[in-house]
């Protein structure tokens, strides 16, 4: 790897540089969310840093225990608030697996479809910041303009733009509604377009292959001994992926590529998650054209609310409802752990059942803070701008990493 | 239905699950974990009945589904409850219930807390398949002031039906009509009224039946249930309450066998209104103005202070350790032994000491066992209303044989082996008759007493007031003996007290002649003397704690003239009431929703009142305004919270020595029940067997099964200057003898409290119909006695002779006719005019 | 279901596709890039001028919500009768993972009705400062009653105003929220 910029401690140019620690933090606008590093410099080289988190530890898992499952959906998306549908996917998901209920087709590919419009509105969140702190202002215009449509369609088929508890135990709430299908199409479309112009301006851009190149190198290996996933390990070039490896929603019907860098620099991360948005634009593609008819929620009355025209005229209907609404139903004892391809790498959700209508335990592996025990590894011995450079580049969002 | 079967295994869903042969299936399956949905069973009420068929449950060589509440184990039974069969059976009854039944759950009560919800999500269909009308009732209307129906909710499950007919024995709820046009009413629809109509809307397992108090007050997510104890009456069951905003919404029973067998009296379940009421006392009152807690305790203090030892204390609705720092301070802060804690005189402490033997005391599960009872001078019903309903249960559920012997007729003499009345007074005759006639001898007493000679366990619940009358709890004793009560396990006397916790007082040394534990100590004033020397000024100031003496203690003139009397009257009240309008210093009371303290049951069994509900914003825990009072006279008593209190009554009460909190839980501890429970008597000597009296009078037993005891020419020990004697009923002069009863709904728990408002007693003659035709009177005549005005009742079983009349009620207490002895009462009847 | 990611049938499965690495930077190159490229950049800007602009000018004018869009709440009445469509069956209350609603019933009087069942809520409050607007009161709602409305302007100076009464939800909002069409 000869592009690795990093200046090993024994070959620093002047030893008796005075080691100084610095903070940087918790409020920065690079440490995307309230991160504090206390990093040990050594003139403008990173000998060490130690990620401090807790800034926003919500006890959201802590809460899940004393709601009712369905409660529980609208907690967990606001863990990773970036990736809400994901963390909603690996909650009901879960939920599903634990009481043997079996989604109907149309809502697995409405989960896809958003799913990866999520993805597309991840990557284009991290790209704006991450290009800003690089110095590319312009660049979060345009991502967030394309994020914005996302919303949209967000806001059009949940009523919501962030935060949707679109998805339930056994579907999704509603069905799209009409329009839905040709604006999303739409935006399928035009996405790979738009990431086209994002390639344009940032690929060759000399800044940007300068910040990035050779930057924050982490061999696979190493990765994979601190358990990271998701697009940094991808970049380091190991073509891991739950949509590939686990057989869930209707990944195994489609058709996509797996981005994977070969140096597993800073310049790899961006390449791959600019190219996976172009995949992913394709997946939506590909669900709609597949897009069966059908319902979008599981018929069953014992878990799953009954249709809201029933409510006036059906007794069973109503005291399902009652009961759904109020205390929920209730799981057999056992326990699921249930994982999914995030945009940040495996979002693992473990739930423990007691019998109760609320779940013992919550559990979310987050990958944004398993992936954060790699920072070391990308800052030290390298310069601290770089430093600012690996950590958007590392994507972390700190709603997910301390929960 | 023999309890004592033999241990068999029977089989359900593979399991090998442990039985007893006769036992229901139902309970088996139950004890094995197995859950088997039912709306109908209920073994509080008795015998199933396998109205609902909710139960259904396949066994192996039956080739149709049993209903698993009805079913009696049998060895090897081989049972499933969840295959095909049993499902569909399942779905099918809950179709079938919901078919007729109204999409009223967003606005019934028992949404969220209901059976039919549960069992509907749990073991229903989830969709319906009819698409018809559903029938229709009128909707909601009155059963009673306090219980709303809703027929078209009901599913006929005979819950309540069968508490009317076979737990409260009123009979008055019925099923009427057939088919789908069943509905559950009274005759001619009146309105359902009984002491214990609201148990009916916590058994109904629909919406059907539902309290007017709780009506639309909270749903199940909006409360908290707070498990404390009732200290309405002495019975003090537990209750739970359903708390909303740090107020109280609603009483429901909270099971616990061993005291209240999972009732609750309409009393306790609906009297908590009062704690809300405008009288209520919320702050610190000096001379009728509000004040703040210094300067009231300030004031209280002088008061105490210049009374110079001249000072007497009555408690009365306190807790245990209430009552405990209070007889520390009238003893160790202010010198004086003059401490009460009975409305009127009571035994001696030897004698109470002999009494609180833990072989000669009865618990109350011991009535469900026992083969025969005796009720004596009292009226469960009125002073304990839930062993009332225990009374019932042994006789019904068990054979056991009851006798009465009371002064005035009581509810429970429908039951009855055996019927004794006796004239007001003549109580201590009376026991010490039996005593004697159920050793053998010949008397007055014998017919009640052939059925408690040798009759195995007897357990005899008995009145506190016959114990006002010298020599009835020393004969009480003797008969005690007579049945060998302190050698038979289950037989025992159970005492039902005037007061909630009287016993917890009278242990925690509330007593003029015994001190914590019934030790010895310096004999002080009872509560008559205690009135006695303030009116002749030997003594200068009174406090009372809980006790109303101008409406709950006999004599009430002479208690106006003594409070009159008094320097200084400091007194503790939960509401404002006649005797706080003459007391100098008023300080609130804490509610039994509030209060955080013990307080020990007839029975011995400890039980805690835990704070449920919040206080008015000035009113302090009694135990520390207590403890404060003590500091400032000079006492430390090293008290500041419940716990510091609890640890220094065990402490002190030998009897209580080493309980702890955690012991008494939820349930109670019974402190003869230790390991180890020492007596308190020291030098124990069996009282032998009462000789017979002498001069017992002759037997003019009316109507069998009633013996008429008539009042005993030479009464012991009763200061009378004219006894009534002659006639077989009247005196020669035409005048009655009086005798007085404490309703069950006189008082503040009916006065102050809205929902129970119109169960407020008016004073009224209870009459029999000798005197009534002599008199020319018939019911609901308005006539004069000695100076009340009241309506005649006249009733059957009231003897001749004698005229009953309620304690308690706000007009016309016939507290105020009593002066500790026999009182002949003259009837005067008005004419429509001059009433 | 899963496998190992090492193995043949994994990696036979996926379609791996490396991304390019780009052009190495500074140099010759690097020089070129600092102008070329960025030119070239300026190229992608400036094609986005005939776009047109992509924001409005808020507060004048307002961002059109979708029918779905999920704002402030609203209660409802029947427009015939115009009693209240809410029963006070606190269902929204309990189905409310953030807690804020309260709701206290009482017995509608005849004569005098509120709502059109038995029972009517006397207190209906929702703590707007803790709503996370997850419209589980609407799904719960056996009537109707409450509906999320369009309103998202809900910005005070002071929490307690952001406590909103029953009469408060039962007014028509002083400015409508524009609306989008289905498909805009």
């Amino acid at each position: 790897m000869t592009e690795q910029i990093a200046v090993p401690f024994e070959q620093a140019p002047d030893r008796d540089t005075e080691i100084m620690t610095v903070n940087v933090g918790p409020h920065h606008p690079a440490t995307h969310g309230v991160l504090r590093l206390v990093v040990d410099l050594e003139g403008e080289l990173v000998r060490e840093v130690r990620p401090v988190i807790g800034y926003v530890h919500t006890g959201i898992e802590k809460s899940c225990e004393d709601k009712s499952y369905w409660k529980v959906i609208p907690f967990v998306e606001r863990m990773d608030y970036v990736s809400y549908f994901f963390q909603m996917e690996a909650f009901c998901g879960a939920v599903e697996r634990l009481i043997d209920l079996e989604i109907p087709p149309r809502a697995k590919y409405l989960r896809t479809i958003f799913l990866e419009l999520n993805r597309i509105h991840s990557h284009l969140v991290w790209l704006g910041t991450t290009a800003l702190d690089l110095g590319a202002i312009s660049m979060l215009w345009y991502c967030f303009r394309e994020r914005d449509k996302i919303l949209d369609l967000f806001e059009m088929a949940t009523g919501q733009r962030m935060h949707t508890r679109y998805f339930q135990v056994g579907g999704v709430i509603e069905d799209i509604p009409v329009g839905f299908e040709a604006k999303c199409r739409k935006f399928a479309e035009e996405m790979p377009i738009r990431v086209g112009q994002y390639e344009d301006l940032l690929d060759r851009n000399e800044v940007f292959l300068q910040r990035t190149k050779g930057t924050g190198v982490v061999s696979r290996e190493r990765l994979l001994e601190l358990g990271v996933t998701g697009p940094l390990l991808r970049a380091a070039g190991d073509p891991w992926d739950l949509r590939k490896a686990f057989d869930y929603l209707v990944y195994p019907e489609l058709d996509f590529k797996i981005p994977v860098g070969t140096v597993g620099d800073n310049y790899d991360r961006y390449r791959v998650r600019v190219a996976e948005m172009v995949e992913s634009a394709s997946i939506v593609r590909q669900c709609l054209d597949a897009l069966p008819e059908g319902p979008y929620i599981a018929d069953d009355r014992k878990y799953v609310l009954p249709p809201r025209s029933e409510l006036s005229t059906s007794m069973e209907s109503l005291i399902h409802h009652f009961k759904l609404v109020t205390e929920g139903y209730r799981v057999a004892p056992g326990e699921v752990y249930y994982s999914i391809e995030g945009p940040r790498g495996e979002l693992g959700c473990f739930v423990l059942a007691d019998g109760s209508a609320k779940p013992a335990r919550v559990h979310f592996r987050d990958p944004s803070f398993v992936n954060l025990q790699s920072f070391r590894d990308m800052a030290v011995d390298g310069y601290v701008a770089d430093m600012i450079a690996s950590l958007g580049m590392l994507d972390p969002i700190l709603g997910g990493v301390d929960r | 239905m023999s309890p004592a079967g033999r241990e068999v295994t029977i089989t359900i869903d593979g399991r090998e699950v442990p039985a007893v042969e006769g036992e229901m299936l139902h309970d088996a399956a139950r004890k094995g974990d197995v859950e088997i949905p039912y709306f109908c069973y209920e073994p509080k009420l008795g015998d199933p009945v396998g109205a609902c068929r909710m139960c259904l449950v396949e066994i192996e060589g039956i080739p149709k589904l049993q209903t698993s509440c009805s079913t009696p184990v049998r060895e090897g039974m081989v049972v499933h409850t969840r295959t095909e069969q049993v499902k569909e059976a399942q779905n099918s009854v809950v179709e079938f219930l919901l078919v007729n039944h109204p999409l009223d759950c967003p606005v019934c009560d028992k949404g969220g807390e209901c059976p039919l919800q549960d069992i509907s999500y749990g073991w229903g269909p989830g969709k319906s398949r009819v698409i018809d009308e559903k029938r229709h009732f009128e909707k909601p209307i009155e059963l009673s002031p306090l219980v709303a129906i809703d027929r078209e909710r009901c599913i006929l499950c005979y819950r309540c039906v069968r508490f009317s007919q076979e737990v409260s024995e009123d009979a008055q709820l019925q099923l009427i009509e057939r088919g789908d046009r069943t509905y559950v009413g009274t005759f001619d629809d009146r309105p359902y009224v009984a002491p214990f109509q609201g148990n009916i809307t916590d058994i109904c397992p629909v919406g059907a039946l539902t309290n007017y108090t709780y009506r639309f007050r909270a749903r199940p997510w909006d409360i908290e249930h707070a498990g404390s104890v009732c200290t309405i009456c002495p019975s003090q069951c537990n209750v739970s309450f359903t708390v909303r905003d740090e107020k109280v919404k609603r009483v429901i029973s909270r099971d616990n066998h061993e005291v209240d067998d999972g009732w609750l009296c309409d009393r306790g379940r609906y009297g908590f209104e009062m704690f809300d009421a405008p009288e209520r006392v919320r702050e610190p009152q000096l001379k009728g103005g509000a004040v703040s807690w210094e300067q009231a305790l300030e004031a209280v203090a002088e008061g105490l202070r210049r009374a110079g030892g001249k000072v007497a204390a009555i408690a009365g609705d306190a807790s245990n350790e209430e009552g405990f720092l209070l007889q520390r301070i009238l003893r160790d802060a202010l010198g004086s032994p003059h401490i009460d804690s009975r409305p009127s005189r009571g035994p001696k402490a030897d004698v109470l000491r002999r009494l609180a033997e833990p072989n000669v005391s009865a618990k109350v599960r011991d009535i469900d066992e026992a083969d025969a009872i005796l009720v004596l001078g009292t009226d469960p019903l009125h002073s304990s209303p839930i062993l009332d309903l225990r009374v019932r249960k042994a006789i019904r559920r068990n054979g056991a044989k009851l006798v009465v012997a009371t002064e005035r007729p009581t509810a429970l003499d429908g039951g009855a082996e055996a019927i004794a009345r006796y004239a007001p007074g003549q109580a201590a005759h009376f026991v010490g008759e039996l005593a004697s006639a159920i050793g053998g001898s010949d008397n007055v007493a014998t017919p009640v007493a052939e059925t408690l000679r040798d009759a195995g366990k007897v357990v005899v619940i008995w009145g506190e007031r016959i114990a006002r009358e010298d020599g009835a709890a020393e004969a009480l004793l003797d008969v005690a003996a007579a049945t060998n009560m302190s050698t038979t396990d289950g037989a025992g006397l159970l005492e039902i007290p005037d007061t909630t916790n009287a016993r917890g007082l009278r242990e925690a040394g509330c007593l003029p002649d015994a001190g914590p534990g019934l030790s010895d100590t310096t004999a002080g004033k009872s509560t008559e003397e205690i009135r006695e020397a303030l009116i002749s000024g030997e003594l200068t100031t009174l406090v009372l704690f809980g006790a109303d003496p101008l409406r709950d203690f006999p004599d009430t003139p002479a208690w106006e003239e003594a409070l009159t009397a008094a320097d200084f009257v400091l007194t503790f009240s939960m509401h404002d009431n006649a005797t706080t309008a003459k007391s100098d210093v008023v300080l609130p009371l804490e509610t039994h929703a509030e209060k955080d303290g013990t307080v020990t049951h007839p029975d011995g069994r400890l039980q805690r009142v835990r704070p449920s509900a919040s206080r008015p914003e000035n009113v302090v825990p009694n135990i520390l305004v207590l403890s404060e009072l003590a500091t400032k006279l000079g006492l430390d008593t090293g008290i500041d919270s419940q716990p510091t209190a609890f640890q220094a009554l065990t402490n002190a009460v030998t009897l209580y020595n080493g309980i702890e909190d955690e012991q008494i839980g939820g349930r109670g501890l019974r402190w003869q029940d230790r390991e180890g429970a020492t007596s308190a008597r020291t030098g124990t000597e069996q009282p032998g067997p009462g000789g017979p009296p002498e001069g017992g009078s002759p037997d003019t037993q009316r109507d069998a099964p009633i013996s008429m005891v008539q009042p005993d020419p030479t009464p012991r020990g009763v200061a009378s200057a004219d006894p009534p004697s002659g006639g077989p009923s009247t005196a020669a002069n035409g005048d009655l003898l009086l005798g007085t009863y404490r309703d069950l709904w006189a008082g503040p728990v009916t006065e102050l409290n809205p929902p129970l408002k119109f169960l407020t007693p008016q004073q009224r003659v209870e009459i029999s119909r000798t005197d009534a035709e002599r008199l020319d009177l018939k019911s609901g005549d308005k006539v004069r006695v000695n100076g009340i005005e009241a309506e005649a009742h006249v009733k059957e079983r009231v003897p001749a002779g004698v005229v009953f009349m309620a304690e308690g009620v706000s007009d016309g207490n016939a507290n105020a006719l009593l002066n500790g002895g026999p009182v002949q009462v003259k009837i005067e009847k008005l004419d429509e005019a001059t009433a | 279901m899963s496998f190992d990611p090492k193995s043949a049938s994994y990696l036979d499965s996926i379609e791996v596709v490396e991304v390019q690495r780009g052009p190495k930077p500074g140099g010759v190159g690097g020089a070129y890039r600092a102008f070329g490229e960025t030119l070239r950049g300026l190229k992608t800007t400036m094609a986005r001028l005939i776009e047109g602009p992509m924001t409005i000018e808020y507060p004048e004018e307002k961002t059109p919500v979708y029918p779905r869009f999920r704002g402030r709440h609203k209660l409802h009445k029947f427009e015939d009768t115009g009693l209240e469509k809410c029963v006070g069956c606190s269902l929204c209350a309990a189905a409310c993972p953030a807690d804020c609603i309260r709701v206290v019933a009482a017995e509608n009087i005849p004569g005098d009705r509120v709502s059109a069942g038995e029972r009517y809520a006397a207190v209906y409050e929702i703590n707007l400062s803790r709503c996370i607007f997850c419209g589980y009161c609407e799904i719960a709602c056996p009537f109707d009653a409450i509906t999320m409305g369009h309103d998202y302007e809900m910005a005070d100076y002071d929490r307690r105003d952001l406590i909103f009464t029953k009469e408060m939800l039962l007014a028509e909002p002083v400015e409508r929220t524009p609306l989008k069409s289905e498909g805009e």
